[in-house]
């Protein structure tokens, strides 16, 4: 594989007056290279005092190697939480991340590393929760109102390796549960709040032509 | 100056010279160069090695664990009387460079000459001023590419057989001339530093010139 196959130049921004022709035009081309990485990580829930598993995955990633700027995707697969509600009813439930749009963000090269930001965004998806082991009812779209943003960055001490990966971490926030049936109330009262952290690591990153 | 085996070390490792690399870098004092002793005109088979190397641009800083200058494709030291252009490398293996956002491969193009600019003894301490010249490097990885011309300044030490290479303070005649990617932080017209010692060798002795 060489660079100029894996390159492509993708038409990009043409300014408003240059497509009205007010000014000469000079298409900017961007040129995208298309990184996959394996991912995998967890993330802590503050109110719950519990870690959900993010299972392995694949973060797809666009990257405009001109600027640094990219979009991508990455899919969190089915996971599950348990917990202790008011500190010894056990709660389990399932838990899927549906993905709100493309992750977006940017890799930034300091003079010796290069470090990442991004933000994907999810709603939370709550079923089949469990209470002291007997099923409750909490419907079929059982989710956070509104989506749930999270950002992640390159820890401040570590560098992002472009091919081999790096660790993405950050803090969220959940919102407000809707649709849960009977178990709204207490949904909203166990797990909506700040200070949820999130462990990404990214590795194995190819280039994709 | 006096090398005892030879050769270049140079150190290129970014770099991509370009043969407009400037009137003051296409010249260099002319010696008397001698290998294993002998001043007879002639070309003698080098190589060289060389420990942690660092080249950078001003808004990057990149860097090699080691580098050689193999025995294939042969470069050489040349012996004799009236000598220019005391040792051309032909090529540069660099070894585990990285920069900012990982692994870089560097490749070195066409033969690189060591100039020396300031005077020689019979003696073989002499630590002989000089260029690289000629330089042309390109440095790749999936997101970066550049390449690098010029020259580089350096020393070769005649009792070590080494060869320093010190271009620094971006201010010379070592520039980026072409560039893609690298998110912007390389372009094309920045100065480029490169350093690294090499340490030559050569089968038929020593080298030294005067």
């Amino acid at each position: 594989m060489t660079l100029s196959t894996t390159w492509r130049r993708r038409v990009g921004v043409v300014t408003a007056g240059a497509a009205l022709g007010l000014i000469p035009m000079a298409a900017h081309a961007a040129t995208i290279v298309t990184l996959k990485h394996d991912a995998v990580g967890t993330s802590y829930i503050a109110k719950t005092k519990s870690t959900i598993e993010l299972k392995p995955t694949t973060l797809t990633t666009d990257l405009d190697i001109d600027t640094g700027d990219f979009t991508g995707s990455l899919p969190l697969p089915g996971t599950s939480t348990e917990f202790k509600a008011a500190g010894f009813l056990p709660v389990k439930a399932n838990v899927d991340f549906i993905p709100v749009g493309s992750v977006t963000g940017r890799i930034d090269l300091t003079q010796t590393q290069a470090k990442v930001n991004a933000t994907a965004t999810y709603y939370v998806k709550l079923s089949n929760i469990k209470i002291v082991g007997f099923p409750t009812f909490a419907g079929s779209k059982c989710q956070t109102k509104v989506p749930v943003s999270i950002p992640v960055a390159t820890p401040a001490d570590e560098g992002f390796d472009i091919i081999a990966g790096g660790n993405l971490t950050g803090t969220y926030s959940i919102g407000s549960f809707e649709n849960c049936g009977l178990n709204t109330a207490l949904i909203n009262a166990l797990v909506p709040g700040g200070g949820n952290t999130v462990d990404i690591q990214a590795s194995n990153g190819v280039v994709v032509e | 100056m006096k090398l005892k085996h030879a050769a270049i070390g140079t150190a290129a490792i970014a770099l991509a010279a370009v043969g407009a690399a400037g009137p003051a870098l296409a010249t260099g004092s002319t010696y008397t160069v001698a290998v294993g002793g002998s001043s007879a005109a002639g070309t003698h088979n080098i190589t060289a090695t060389a420990g942690a190397l660092s080249f950078a641009v001003p808004t990057l800083t990149m860097g090699c664990s080691s580098a050689n200058v193999p025995a294939s494709p042969a470069s050489t030291v040349a012996s004799g009387a009236g000598i220019t252009d005391i040792a051309a490398i032909n090529k540069i293996n660099f070894v585990g460079c990285t920069g900012p956002g990982g692994a870089l491969t560097v490749t070195t193009v066409g033969s690189w000459k060591l100039h020396g600019t300031s005077a020689a003894t019979a003696g073989a301490t002499d630590v002989i001023s000089g260029h690289v010249e000629n330089i042309t490097a390109n440095v790749s990885n999936a997101v970066c590419r550049f390449t690098v011309t010029g020259s580089a300044n350096g020393t070769f030490n005649e009792a070590t057989q080494k060869l320093t290479v010190s271009e620094t303070g971006f201010t010379g005649n070592l520039k980026v001339t072409s560039a893609s990617g690298c998110l912007g932080q390389v372009t094309t017209g920045q100065n480029a530093n490169f350093s690294g010692v090499f340490t030559v060798a050569s089968a038929d002795g020593a080298i030294n010139a005067s």
